[in-house]
């Protein structure tokens, strides 16, 4: 009894050894593809999954050229991971085989060459240098059927999937299927970015906007109109009131680096304002949140004196470096509000937690205070706080505004078309998605 | 020249910058990665020029003793003193030991204690010691990376009382590690073979770091730094009370909405709301959800179009007021 | 005599000192402080997300939690981080932790040697008891299951990278080439085994970003969200959060948990009463002093007014 069972127990082992050794099914429809708008450096590889299970993967492996079919895996407690790489080179004696990862049958790993280089002359050395090829397990997949591989060369590249399941040991595998083979394939670069065709076309709109509304400024100058902005119009009212009261004007410049776009707006205003300051004989003090705005700032209202024939009025010491910590800044912004009592507060930049801390403390000595950003959750606090907020892209309209330019007027202008004209998009998408339940976004931008 | 220079450069690196966004070529973005990293390093340079900058500023203000000088000499004597302090100064003249081993001989006292790896009791082998010379009361010591357990518990002090610390360990292999709980010292590691009846002394004198992640770096981020930073945010909380009761004031139609708005979301936000009525929540999803995002997405819209034509001014050269305005 | 001393009040009115105002909010606050008002807190759809997409974790599994703030933000951002570590370490799943704030390092540290390592539980776990004096793997798992985590074996600090959304750009590509491959005391990203193989965002089960601004989950969700097909959870300050909605409307944030009242509602989910419970109730009486206050000064304005018109007409 006790040995038929152990038979039977035997049997069992055997039967579910046997099933767990059954290879898997291969994938189907394997694909290989440049992604769309490529660099020239990548390649989609997409399979159709016909395995299933939990510890299914697929391994992806790439080849310099296309291998015998009957490519396999040869060991099985090799430890299997991205980055594995070998040589498949047809060999003419089996003896001297090795067992590593891939093996074709008379395609074996080469011999250590002791020679340098193959001979010219030698067409045996040279054919097998060409027989040769190399390969590397670039991905082990796991719950997906597709893998975006960074090739290292112009190829061309043939890949092929393996399915497998995983074992309790980590990297290796077990149930390898049939490899399926697709290529030879070579990465190709997309000239143009044409994903990004209607970033471009807003970019085209605007410069022939400019160009067209530049046309038109030349022509007659009177005929660009620009709606009056209150808050840019008090600008000037608050630096002769500045004067007036004999009290400095401040101008905090945002707590971005320079790189940022209201930085530069800001920087782009503040050589207007310099040279306003300088006309009325106005102390202008720039606060500024990084060292390199300072620098920029500072070499902007020299010119901006400069451009007002007072080059002797400007002080260097008036366009500060506060901290480059937010509240810091905040902190250094607010002792010189409440020391040198400005009768101007000019905010424009970004800003974020600090802007109510700056336009209160602007409040208590009874400055008026123009504020401009685009940091939407910033607006509130400027509206309420301050006599003037220049919201969002008027932040960027004030320095054409203030130079009164036709030229610089015109970009307002074709700013403003463009606003219209992707007004029309809006529209029309909203539209036809609700009519026809077509997405117009998606199709503009894939 | 003065002007042309700068705008040529700016129309060359401008237009790169633009094309490199639709133009997938490799050695487009890997020169263009290259510009963005010229202007982080200038970037990082600037920080002199600021540093500069406040001496200079503050300076001639303390010299004549003008408003306020006792607070820019404070300005300036912490800077000096977190420059200072940012210093690793115990690296000067070479990385510090926080301690050092001593071996015993070997048999020099004999030892025989329970084996851990035992499953039953009563088996026992033979072990030596390893005493712990801890410089600072507070030190704390981890047997093979936790507490040795002395008399069946934890103990991570490295003092038994006010004698130094000896634990029984089997002949093997051991690791002891001595620190401090206190931020900002050093911690004296030590990996060594212990030998039947064998003391190990282990002599730590934990050395006081400097730097970023020094003692003292450490105490003034936790005990100055922190609390100012929490304190200057602090103050929107009474500066929304303020500016609220100035600001949302009914005198016009737009003020009016306003007005109703913030007090509706204010109570839609609170249990009070709640209690009034159970719609007041909803009212106030619905003013966040639909106005309120049409309006935000307008702005946003907007503004991003406003910056490209501000970034395409700057690019070209039509704007120069950063030149100096006027030829 | 009545009339002149009617004008008085209303004129004191119009010149009302803003400091009375500072004082009825300080007062508003400090008060809860002491007499907790027991106030219900009622969990939002938005916060019920984050806790059930992190309840789907299971022990071993690998997030990475970015902490993107300063020591200005850690009244709103301290208590949901505090609840979801509790929330993490009751699953024992393992904790990738990083930064792109500068001023949070020496902040974040602190918080790791009392939350992380530190015997940091829940209100209803039990007391600790002594430990055996055998068995050395007992030990250590009885400990980790009170709540003690082990550096570079339960959880890894890889530090600040300076660079803002370039670095969170470069996490997403390769993790270990951002921090040069090693966690911020040294040790070898290769040598902890289960950081190893994660070399890039997508490598991790779940995101958890904890942000006061910027960079902070907006950059995430805009550089490497898409691009990876991320699972990403946040928490944020109140006032970002109608900014933020949008992605959790969108799915790109599978939940968003915005200011200290969100993070009230997260510390009743892990059964936890913490800083963001009691914050929660002095926000509530805080918001009322504002209502009071715009409510005084539209009374004021609107006596102001009715007071000139009669001048007028007078």
């Amino acid at each position: 009894m006790r040995r038929t069972a152990v038979i039977i127990g035997l049997v069992l082992a055997a039967v579910a050894a046997d099933a767990r050794a059954e290879p898997l099914p291969p994938v189907a429809n394997l694909e290989v593809a440049a992604p769309t708008y490529d660099s020239g450096e990548h390649i989609d590889i997409r399979w159709k999954s016909q395995a299933e299970g939990e510890q299914v993967v697929h391994i992806v492996v790439r080849f310099s050229a296309r291998p015998p079919a009957d490519t396999a895996p040869a060991d099985l407690s090799t430890e299997l991971k991205a980055g594995v790489k070998g040589v498949l080179q047809k060999q003419p004696d089996k003896d001297k085989r090795a067992p590593w990862f891939l093996r074709a049958p008379g395609w074996e790993r080469p011999q250590p060459k002791t020679a340098e280089a193959c001979d010219e002359q030698d067409a045996d050395c040279n054919k097998q240098e060409r027989e040769k090829i190399d390969w590397e397990v670039v991905a082990v997949v796991k719950d997906d059927t597709s893998y975006k591989d960074t090739v290292p060369g112009s190829g061309p590249y043939v890949y092929g999937v393996f399915t497998a399941r995983a074992t309790k040991k980590k990297d290796v595998y077990t149930n390898y299927s049939r490899m399926v083979m697709a290529g030879p394939f070579s990465p190709r670069t997309s000239p143009f970015n044409f994903g990004r065709l209607f970033y471009f076309f807003i970019i085209a709109m605007m410069g022939f906007g400019l160009l067209s509304y530049l046309q038109r400024a030349k022509r007659d100058p009177s005929s660009i109109y620009i709606r009056r902005i209150p808050g840019v119009d008090a600008i000037e009212d608050a630096v002769g009131r500045s004067t007036e009261m004999g009290r400095p004007v401040l101008y905090v410049t945002g707590i971005e680096e320079i790189q940022n776009i209201q930085t530069i707006a800001s920087l782009l205003v503040l050589g207007r304002v310099a040279e306003m300051t300088a006309e009325y004989d106005t102390e202008i003090k720039v606060a500024n949140f990084f060292p390199l705005t300072m620098v920029v700032a500072e070499e902007i209202v020299k010119q901006g004196y400069a451009s007002a024939g007072r080059v002797d009025a400007h002080k260097p010491e008036n366009v500060m470096f506060i901290s480059a910590e937010q509240f810091a800044f905040a902190a250094g912004v607010n002792g010189i509000i409440l020391r040198d009592k400005p009768a101007t507060n000019i905010y424009l930049g970004r800003f974020f937690a600090e802007s109510l801390i700056l336009a209160e403390t602007g409040y208590v000595t009874k400055a008026v205070q123009i504020a401009g950003t685009a940091e939407i959750t910033q607006l509130p606090f400027f509206i309420a706080a301050c006599d003037y907020t220049i919201i969002g892209e008027e932040l960027y309209a004030v320095s054409a505004y203030l130079s009164r330019e036709p030229n610089l007027l015109a970009t307002l202008k074709a700013t403003d078309s463009i606003k219209l004209m992707i007004i029309a998009i809006v529209g029309i998408g909203a539209l036809v998605a609700t009519f026809q339940g077509f997405d117009i976004g998606n199709w503009l931008i894939p | 020249m003065k002007k042309q220079v700068p705008i040529f450069i700016t129309l060359v690196v401008g237009f790169f910058a633009t094309l490199e966004f639709y133009l997938p070529y490799s050695g487009v973005s890997s020169v263009q990665e290259t510009l963005l990293r010229f202007g982080q390093v200038l970037a990082a340079s600037a920080f002199v020029l600021g540093g500069v900058n406040v001496i200079q500023v503050n300076y001639p203000i303390i010299r004549r003793r003008g408003a306020d000088w006792p607070f820019k000499l404070l300005l300036l004597c912490s800077a000096v003193a977190m420059g200072l302090v940012g210093v690793k100064w115990h690296e000067v003249g070479g990385k510090p030991a926080n301690g050092y081993v001593r071996a015993g001989a070997i048999g020099e006292r004999a030892c025989e204690m329970p084996d851990p790896k035992a499953k039953k009791p009563g088996k026992k082998v033979a072990c030596g010691y390893i005493r712990v010379e801890a410089g600072r009361e507070d030190a704390q010591v981890k047997l093979d990376g936790d507490a040795p357990v002395v008399n069946g518990k934890p103990h991570p002090s490295a003092w038994a009382g006010d004698q130094h610390l000896v634990l029984k360990v089997p002949v093997g292999k051991h690791k002891v590690d001595v620190s401090v709980e206190l931020a900002g010292y050093g911690k004296f590691e030590s990996e060594f073979h212990v030998e039947a009846g064998q003391t190990i002394a282990l002599n730590t004198d934990l050395v006081m770091l400097w730097g970023p992640t020094g003692r003292v770096y450490t105490w003034i981020y936790d005990h100055v730094f922190a609390p100012c930073n929490a304190t200057m945010f602090a103050l929107l909380a009474f500066f929304i009370a303020s500016a609220a009761f100035r600001a949302f004031r009914a005198r016009n139609t737009e003020a009016a909405l306003l007005l109703g708005a913030a007090i509706l979301i204010m109570l839609g936000r609170v249990p009070f709301g709640r209690a009034i009525s159970a719609s007041l929540p909803e009212v106030a999803d619905w003013i966040i959800d639909v106005p309120n995002n049409a309006g935000r997405r307008a702005i946003i819209m907007g503004a991003a179009l406003g910056a490209i034509a501000t970034g395409l001014r700057v690019i070209v050269g039509l704007e120069r007021s950063h030149l100096g305005a006027g030829e | 005599m009545a009339e002149a001393r009617k004008q008085d009040w209303i004129d004191k009115l119009h010149d009302f000192d803003r400091r009375w105002i500072f004082l009825a909010m300080g007062i508003a606050i400090i008060v809860p402080f002491f007499f907790p008002l027991g106030l219900p807190v009622q969990v939002s759809p938005m916060v019920r997300s984050v806790y059930d997409t992190v309840e789907e974790l299971h022990e071993g599994d690998v997030v990475f939690l970015s902490l993107d703030m300063d020591p200005a933000s850690v009244p709103e951002l301290q208590p949901f981080y505090k609840a979801v570590l509790l929330q993490l370490k009751q699953k024992r799943v393992k904790i990738a932790i990083a930064t792109t704030w500068y001023a949070a390092p020496p902040m974040l540290e602190r918080w790791i040697r009392e939350t992380v390592e530190a015997n940091f539980v829940p209100d209803d776990a039990p007391a600790e008891k002594g430990l055996p004096d055998r068995d050395h793997v007992k030990n250590k798992l009885a400990k980790s299951k009170e709540g003690r985590y082990v550096k570079n074996v339960d959880y890894v600090w890889l530090g600040f990278r300076e660079g803002k959304e370039a670095v969170i750009s470069g996490m997403g590509k390769d993790l270990h080439d951002t921090f040069d491959g090693r966690a911020a005391d040294g040790t070898k990203l290769s040598d902890i085994p289960w950081m190893k193989d994660r070399r890039q965002l997508k490598d991790f089960k779940l995101l958890i970003l904890v942000s006061a601004g910027f960079p902070g989950i907006k950059e995430y969700v805009q550089q490497v969200q898409a691009r990876y097909k991320l699972r990403m959870v946040g928490s944020c300050t109140a006032v970002s959060t109608t900014d933020l909605t949008p992605y959790y409307d969108s799915g790109q944030l599978l939940g968003l948990a915005g200011g200290m009242t969100a993070a009230a509602e997260y510390e009743k989910l892990v059964n936890h009463r913490g800083s963001g419970t009691q914050g929660a109730e002095v926000l509530n009486v805080g918001h009322i002093v504002v209502i009071l206050a715009i409510i005084f000064g539209n009374i004021i304005f609107f006596v102001g007014r009715a007071r000139e018109r009669k001048r007028r007409a007078a």
